[in-house]
């Protein structure tokens, strides 16, 4: 129905200690499509958010107890946390640099255009649903590289090097026929046809090419 | 020469048994008798009987004294004068003799006696013995020499003036006070005394005295009479006339007092009241004027004979006079020198009808008459005008450092205010997106959008009217008020003034419920609380963010109402302490120094106190006391 909700899984968390500003922010949010919800406080939100459930937080810079900024910091640690805009009504050119470092989508002022909270609710949840995408396949690809034997991961390990068959048979004190088995079989399991395919998404899948 | 009627005919006791059973009773009497001695003697001057009053006086036993001669009872100087024998040939010649003197007792002790000797004849008319009655009179002796001697050494003059107008006695002051030696002024005319022009009205006093029913009169009491001395010199005197009866008929004992000193003090106390440079009127008990001096003329406009007898409300406001007479009656119940109605506005009225300002001092003297009432009243206009302007400049100062405070405060402020605004406008957005999406959205949910927006609105405006009324120059009138309310208000301003100094910090209120109300100017008040507070949270600035605990209390202390600040930082050293309030001092490295300085100003002109306690380690209180409005009601009523 509405052409924002392109997401219509997606919850935004307003975290903020004016609860009548929260729920404003609620209010427009709603407004836009999304379902919401409210919090008065960092702890509050930490206590009974959910990893799984994909949207942005909405997050006031500066709260008594637990600030915005610090808790900013605590999601960066997490894996697959919600993106975060950040809202302030100090504008702080240091304030936004370490939000910005620590992730933030964006940082906005309180008093900023409606249309701009729109936006930056927008990309936090685009991004949000981006990073679940990144997340679910770099998952499937870890489990891929598991699933790889000791003597093909020396292989791919090598390959990733930038090393010719011949080298890599002479440093593995194989043959190169061997060499060449058990890169087919990488290429299997990792579901590619060529070596630069292969490359590509060994690096994905959080292998470093070892220089 | 003696008629036989002073006579004293009487038998000699005899020896005769038969003797009248009459003579036995008179003889028991006269033996019994203890008061005086009564006692026979014989042609020569033999004792033949003894009573027991004359064995108590002097001491001689019946026994011991029957036979011997009288002259054992009388000095040695005496008896070579030949006094016994001269008191009997007296007796005999003239039939009785009289004589105080002194008479020796049997332990050679004296003592002074009243004697009679009356000379007793037989039937046949010849004279047959002496009959003695003697009275111990030593006491009496002694109480009128006690007398005199008090008469002599009075401070008064004392005269006995006889009927024909002559000195009988007078005592040693008068002689002294008028100039005379003492034996000029026995038989003196009591007249001379005076100057001439009194001597005329002096049988007319007299001839009024004698004739009059009373036997008491009083001369010069109101001045004008003079006394004269022999050298011609004249002094003010009082005199008191007493009619007292002596033997000889009337005499008039006159006590005169030289009231030089008396007149002089009451001269100095008139010339001192007349020049005091403020009015000075004396009321007597029921609020009459009884003396004004030249000043009071001068501030009032009246003239002295219009103001002398009339009643003091006169010089009262005609809205205040109904309630004067109840406040002399307060006054007159506990008396006390004082200033009348303090902490209360008093005005005086002119003849013109014009009023001003004025303060009292209030001197009550008691006479056995009633109760007066000498005021001390000064016109204080030019000390009010000072007292305004000086109020007028502290408002204009403390109104420019309430602009600095909120410049200082600003990007707080602004925070605060933006927070609601942009609650309200988001609220708008979301009405305005659902409002146009068709969707099926509820009316209740859109105008609970609204409610929501114009609340934040609402919220947004009470900041900015609370820092509107602060800010305001407002007037320098009090009113009264709560203090628990006013420092509610400065705590939302205060708060999110400091910004993120304030971040941390713990507020604990302490307020006690219930305060009674303090006429203040609130803005000024809070500009006070609002330097405290800043003062202490910035002294807590170093200390890590959990342990900044700022007290704010008030308490009610008898008359009074206590505002303290209390912080944790690290407290003032005693040279600080000693240095606090003083302007352009501060232990702020970016501070101006004059917030306290004004806060003392602020409070001073309500009448509290600013104070300070402080150790170094043991955090800082400031605090204030301010008067509770209800005691200075109660102030000017008792006043």
């Amino acid at each position: 129905m509405n052409t924002e909700a392109s997401n219509m899984e997606a919850l935004v968390y307003v975290v903020d200690d004016d609860t009548a500003l929260a729920k404003s922010v609620g209010a427009l949010v709603s407004s836009l499509g999304w379902r919401s919800r409210t919090y008065g406080s960092a702890d509050d939100f930490l206590r009974s958010f959910d990893l799984r459930q994909p949207g942005c937080i909405v997050l006031d810079v500066r709260m008594p107890g637990t600030s915005g900024l610090t808790l900013l910091e605590q999601l960066a640690k997490m894996p697959l946390a919600p993106t975060v805009v950040m809202m302030t009504g100090f504008a702080e050119v240091a304030t936004a640099v370490r939000a910005m470092r620590h992730g933030a989508t964006d940082f906005l002022q309180k008093t900023c255009k409606e249309s701009e909270l729109c936006d930056a609710i927008r990309r936090a949840v685009a991004r949000d649903a981006e990073n679940r995408l990144a997340f679910v396949r770099r998952e499937k690809l870890l489990d891929r590289t598991q699933r790889l034997k000791p003597a093909e991961r020396a292989v791919l390990e090598l390959l990733l090097a930038g090393k010719a068959n011949k080298n890599i048979a002479a440093e593995l004190g194989v043959s190169e026929r061997t060499v060449e088995d058990r890169r087919a079989r990488v290429m299997q399991k990792f579901e590619v046809d060529s070596l630069p395919k292969l490359v590509m998404t060994a690096i994905e899948a959080g292998l470093h090419p070892a220089y | 020469m003696h008629s036989s009627d002073q006579r004293r005919v009487m038998k000699l006791p005899s020896p005769n048994p038969e003797a009248s059973a009459q003579d036995a009773c008179f003889r028991l009497l006269v033996e019994q008798v203890q008061d005086y001695a009564i006692y026979l003697l014989d042609l020569d001057g033999h004792v033949i009987s003894w009573n027991a009053g004359a064995e108590r006086i002097k001491g001689y036993s019946a026994g011991e004294i029957i036979g011997r001669h009288f002259s054992c009872f009388y000095t040695q100087s005496d008896i070579d004068e030949y006094k016994p024998q001269a008191a009997l040939d007296t007796a005999h010649h003239r039939g009785r003799f009289e004589d105080e003197g002194l008479r020796v007792r049997r332990d050679g002790s004296t003592f002074w006696a009243a004697v009679v000797i009356t000379a007793l004849y037989d039937e046949s008319g010849s004279l047959s013995g002496f009959a003695k009655v003697t009275r111990d009179i030593t006491e009496r002796r002694q109480y009128e020499s006690r007398l005199r001697q008090m008469v002599e050494l009075a401070v008064n003059a004392m005269i006995l003036i006889g009927a024909d107008g002559r000195i009988v006695q007078a005592n040693a002051r008068t002689a002294t006070l008028f100039g005379y030696q003492r034996d000029e002024l026995s038989g003196l005319a009591a007249d001379q005394l005076l100057p001439e022009r009194f001597r005329r009205l002096v049988p007319g006093i007299s001839r009024r005295f004698f004739a009059g029913p009373t036997t008491m009169r009083s001369l010069g009491r109101k001045g004008g009479l003079f006394g004269l001395r022999s050298g011609g010199s004249e002094f003010p005197i009082e005199i008191d006339l007493h009619l007292i009866k002596v033997a000889s008929g009337w005499q008039i004992f006159a006590s005169i007092v030289d009231v030089t000193d008396r007149r002089r003090s009451e001269e100095l106390f008139r010339v001192a009241v007349e020049s005091a440079p403020n009015a000075m009127v004396m009321t007597d008990a029921d609020g009459r004027i009884l003396m004004s001096n030249l000043e009071t003329e001068r501030m009032f406009g009246y003239r002295r004979d219009e103001l002398l007898g009339q009643a003091v409300e006169l010089l009262i406001p005609e809205r205040l006079r109904l309630a004067h007479p109840q406040h002399r009656a307060d006054f007159a119940r506990q008396p006390s020198r004082r200033a009348m109605g303090v902490g209360r506005d008093l005005f005086g009225r002119r003849k013109d009808g014009s009023e001003f300002p004025i303060e009292i001092g209030l001197n009550p003297i008691a006479f056995d008459e009633g109760l007066l009432v000498l005021s001390a009243i000064v016109d204080i206009t030019e000390r009010r005008q000072a007292e305004h302007e000086a109020r007028l400049h502290l408002a204009e100062v403390a109104h420019f450092s309430r602009l600095s405070t909120a410049g200082e405060m600003i990007s707080g402020l602004a925070h605060e205010i933006n927070q609601p605004l942009a609650a309200a406008k988001n609220f708008a957005s979301a009405f305005m997106r659902l409002a146009r999406s068709g969707s099926e959205v509820t009316n209740k949910d859109l105008i609970k959008l609204v409610e929501n927006a114009g609340e934040q609105t609402s919220r947004a405006c009470e900041i900015v009217t609370r820092l509107g009324n602060f800010l305001r120059k407002g007037p320098t009138e009090r009113m009264p008020a709560d203090l628990n309310s006013v420092i509610d208000q400065v705590m939302a301003l205060t708060v999110p003034g400091l910004g993120i100094y304030g971040d941390g910090v713990t507020w604990r209120l302490e307020l006690e419920p219930k305060l009674p109300p303090v006429a203040i100017n609130a803005a000024q008040i809070q500009q006070v609380l609002l330097n405290l507070i800043r003062n202490g949270v910035e002294a807590m600035n170093e200390m890590p963010a959990d342990e900044r605990v700022l007290t704010i209390a008030t308490a009610r202390e008898a008359d009074r109402v206590r505002v303290t600040v209390r912080d944790r930082g690290v407290g003032l050293s005693a040279e600080q302490i000693t240095r606090v309030g003083e302007p352009f001092v501060t232990t702020k490295p970016n501070g101006m120094g004059l917030g306290l300085s004004i806060s003392r100003s602020i409070v001073e002109d309500h009448g509290g106190t600013l104070f300070v306690e402080s150790a170094l380690g043991h955090g800082t209180t400031f605090g204030f006391t301010l008067r509770i409005a209800e005691y200075l009601k109660q102030a000017e009523m008792e006043a």
